[in-house]
């Protein structure tokens, strides 16, 4: 096992870990857990909190948050950001030939069956071009690590990725609590992420007469993600809106302010592509704005991001992104994919079946750790359930190998204790850049030897640094 | 403006004030009943409004200070308990989150997060007091963010009329549902009873010290009118409340750049309430003005809600 902070004589790995190191020895720790729960009490009362699905009171919960920073070098970070820019240059090309000519699949490196009978790929996309022909705006790509050079993609987060705001409050956090640490390293900044995204969506809108009318379209208060929805809504200056603001008007988006209606141009939109129009997508949907994407394919409106980048999400497809890499760009993929094994396909069923005690097997449409297996911890009567599951319906899967996640200390009542990893840097597009946050968002396993980081299954995050 | 977020802005502030108000009311309810030896519940009752009296005699026998106490404060089958306006105006305020301040935000937070436990519970006399200075609390709190923090723009105009058109109605229904009862007797002589009434109305307006200051010992009915609507320095009369409205809307015009219905009926309220002391509260004709003044604020509010897209 990888842990980034200590190596196997439990001295610190590198330098900048050495002086956080002895940094920590200095503090009493008692005064280190009082500041815990200081910190707890500061997201309180900023009211960074998520709601949890499935419960009908929509409690407010808090993602538990560990005071013990996470060290990124700043060339071990140049080397994963090319490499994540690489990946969303080849992905967003992907798209375009997706909706378009389809080249990757008369060329047969993905098989036609594989988009064409998927529910993220949508046909209603085909033959449009997104206003500056920029499919992915936003993205979130999971990251983990297993050694010191060896960073996997996890998963590619393309549709409504988020996790930016608590990247940014975990920051502001840190600095109330430990500004003198600050003063030892040079961190790189995180708070430039909601400007950046303003301006990048306002790049990809192109030149129209006067500044573009942003927004943010949320779900509404009872959102798991509501906090960062309001959270970059108000840090870009741009109104925070709910379906029942919209109405069609002229065959524009318009919304009734205090002074009278005001035409939106850009929706940054944190919906599914399923709830977005009725009369276009998911008929059964009981929100959405139906005749929404009317108005967006007669280009009055841009949608960030645009819809139907699920497809080159899709948990089957990203077994094929190393192909798509190479079919877009000629080049080699610098981060590597895990080991994917396709259960539609007979000779990796039968070996998955085989081996389910050692594979984590993830449903292709599933997100937030729900409907998956982790063979090795599960009992063998789970184990016995999943495989009827798999057995019904195989093309509902993929199988990937347990990988042991790198671990970073964190801070508990009996002392520095390891933990699981993972990191969610964001990255928005536009036409001639691609910007790749500095850091971004590590998830934190917080139970002993888990592997689930999800904020839904008992995960919690960290402050991540990029240090020169 | 989103004229939604108007809407929540105006109503975070109403139901807060209105949330204030009604610990006021308490406040002054308690502090009557500790210090009275009366046997006589009247008083109490006399902090359940008019309105709220069918839903409160549905449920209890009687007007004793614990089932007043639990009716006000968190009886779900009250809609105006203390609880539901003080989430209602954090629920309104999350979702305008945007148009506040980080302080003003953060206060609105941090005191339900601070009283949420409390009144969830059943509440003890002992606990009371704690319970009160909390909630006052929250509403000096948030306003003195609001106005040390906050842009002057239409997000605070907005705010500042919702707290000036809940607060003059909650002064206009005391003097029009008490003003009967206590102010209008035609009794010359003042008995024990009277002059606790009148101690409790003034209180339950915060208004007991600065009455006492202004005019002495003297408790007369008429002063004591006079004080709550025209009095332009006492924060809960009509006057004042109407002058901050008017001064608001007025503000929103320029901004907006626009001729609104709403300031001319505030302006037209303004002068009825600058134009004289009533002598005598043996008045009939004062009856009538309170009651036509909540008349006009109800109509203020709905033109408002019309004229500025409020939901």
């Amino acid at each position: 096992m990888y842990d980034e902070m200590l190596n196997r004589n439990r001295e610190a790995s590198n330098k900048l870990y050495k002086k956080l190191y002895s940094w920590l020895h200095d503090q009493n720790s008692s005064t280190l857990l009082n500041q815990s729960i200081k910190a707890e009490e500061l997201f309180r009362k900023v009211g960074i909190t998520f709601n949890v699905y499935g419960n009908d009171k929509a409690e407010e919960r808090l993602i538990p948050f560990d005071l013990i920073p996470r060290i990124i070098e700043k060339k071990e970070w140049e080397f994963v950001k090319k490499g994540i820019i690489q990946r969303l240059k080849a992905l967003n090309l992907f798209l375009k030939d997706i909706y378009f000519d389809q080249k990757i699949l008369k060329d047969g490196i993905i098989p036609s069956k594989l988009i064409n009978n998927n529910s993220a790929f949508k046909p209603q996309m085909c033959g449009f071009k997104p206003p500056g022909g920029i499919y992915i705006h936003v993205s979130g790509v999971d990251l983990i690590r297993t050694s010191k050079k060896n960073f996997y993609v996890l998963e590619d987060n393309l549709r409504v990725p988020s996790g930016s705001s608590y990247m940014i409050e975990n920051r502001s956090t840190m600095m109330h609590m430990f500004p003198e640490l600050f003063t030892r390293y040079n961190v790189k900044n995180v708070y430039d992420y909601p400007d950046l995204l303003f301006k990048s969506l306002i790049k990809c809108y192109g030149s129209h007469s006067g500044t573009p009318n942003l927004a943010v379209l949320t779900p509404g208060i009872y959102n798991s993600a509501y906090f960062e929805h309001s959270f970059l809504a108000d840090e870009m200056g741009v109104n925070l809106l709910e379906w029942r603001d919209l109405i069609i008007d002229n065959n524009k988006i318009v919304i009734k302010t205090t002074k009278g209606k005001e035409i939106i141009d850009i929706l940054y939109r944190r919906i599914d592509d399923d709830y977005l129009d009725p009369l276009t997508f998911n008929p059964d949907s009981l929100i959405g704005l139906p005749g929404l994407f009317d108005v967006y394919r007669s280009g009055n409106i841009m949608l960030a991001n645009a819809p139907g980048t699920g497809i080159a999400d899709d948990k089957a497809v990203y077994s094929y992104i190393p192909e798509i890499i190479k079919f877009y760009l000629s080049e080699e993929p610098i981060l590597k994919n895990v080991k994917t094994w396709r259960c539609s396909e007979e000779n990796s069923l039968k070996y998955v079946l085989d081996n389910l005690e050692k594979l984590v097997v993830k449903e292709v449409h599933g997100s937030g750790g729900y409907g998956m297996l982790i063979g090795p911890t599960s009992s063998k009567s789970e184990i016995n359930k999943f495989r009827k599951k798999l057995i019904s319906r195989p093309y509902d899967y993929i199988a990937q190998p347990t990988i042991a996640l790198s671990t970073v200390p964190i801070l508990t009542e009996k002392g520095l204790s390891p933990r699981h990893v993972d990191l969610r840097p964001f990255a928005l597009m536009s036409p001639n850049e691609i910007h790749v946050t500095n850091g971004g968002l590590t998830r934190v396993a917080l139970k002993k030897d888990s592997l689930l980081v999800n904020s839904s299954q008992g995960g919690g995050t960290k402050d991540t640094w990029v240090i020169d | 403006m989103l004229g939604r977020y108007a809407d929540n802005l105006y109503w975070m502030a109403r139901y807060l004030e209105r949330a204030e108000n009604t610990a006021r009311k308490i406040q002054a309810g308690l502090h009557y009943s500790v210090t009275s030896r009366e046997e006589n519940n009247d008083l109490v009752k006399f902090l359940v409004e008019e309105h709220d009296k069918v839903i409160f005699k549905k449920k209890y026998n009687d007007f004793s200070l614990d089932n007043v106490l639990k009716f006000l404060i968190n009886d779900e089958d009250n809609e105006n308990n203390i609880k539901n306006l003080l989430q209602k105006a954090r629920t309104n305020g999350k979702i305008v989150r945007t148009a506040l301040t980080r302080e003003v935000s953060n206060s609105l937070n941090q005191s339900w997060n601070s009283t949420q436990k409390i009144l969830d519970k059943p509440i003890k006399i002992n606990n009371l007091p704690d319970i009160i200075e909390k909630i006052l609390n929250t509403g000096t709190v948030f306003r003195g963010s609001v106005y040390g923090t906050m842009l002057r723009n239409d997000t605070f105009h907005f705010i500042r009329i919702g707290t000036f058109i809940e607060r003059s109605n909650n002064t206009a229904l005391i003097l029009n549902t008490k003003y009967y009862r206590i102010l209008l007797r035609k009794t010359v002589l003042v008995s024990k009873i009277d002059y606790n009434r009148w101690e409790i109305l003034l209180r339950s307006l915060s208004a007991w010290r600065s009455f006492n200051w202004l005019s002495g010992e003297y408790l007369d009915p008429a002063a004591i009118t006079n004080f709550l609507i025209f009095d332009e320095r006492m924060p809960r009369s009509l006057s004042f409340c109407n002058r901050e409205i008017l001064s608001n809307l007025g503000y929103l015009q320029q901004t907006y750049e626009k001729k609104y219905q709403s300031f001319n009926i505030a302006k037209n309220t303004q002068k009825s309430l600058t134009s004289g002391i009533i002598r005598t509260a043996h008045n009939k004709k004062l009856y009538n003005f309170i009651k036509e003044y909540t008349q006009k604020n109800e109509k203020l509010h709905s033109t408002i809600t019309k004229e500025f897209n409020l939901v």
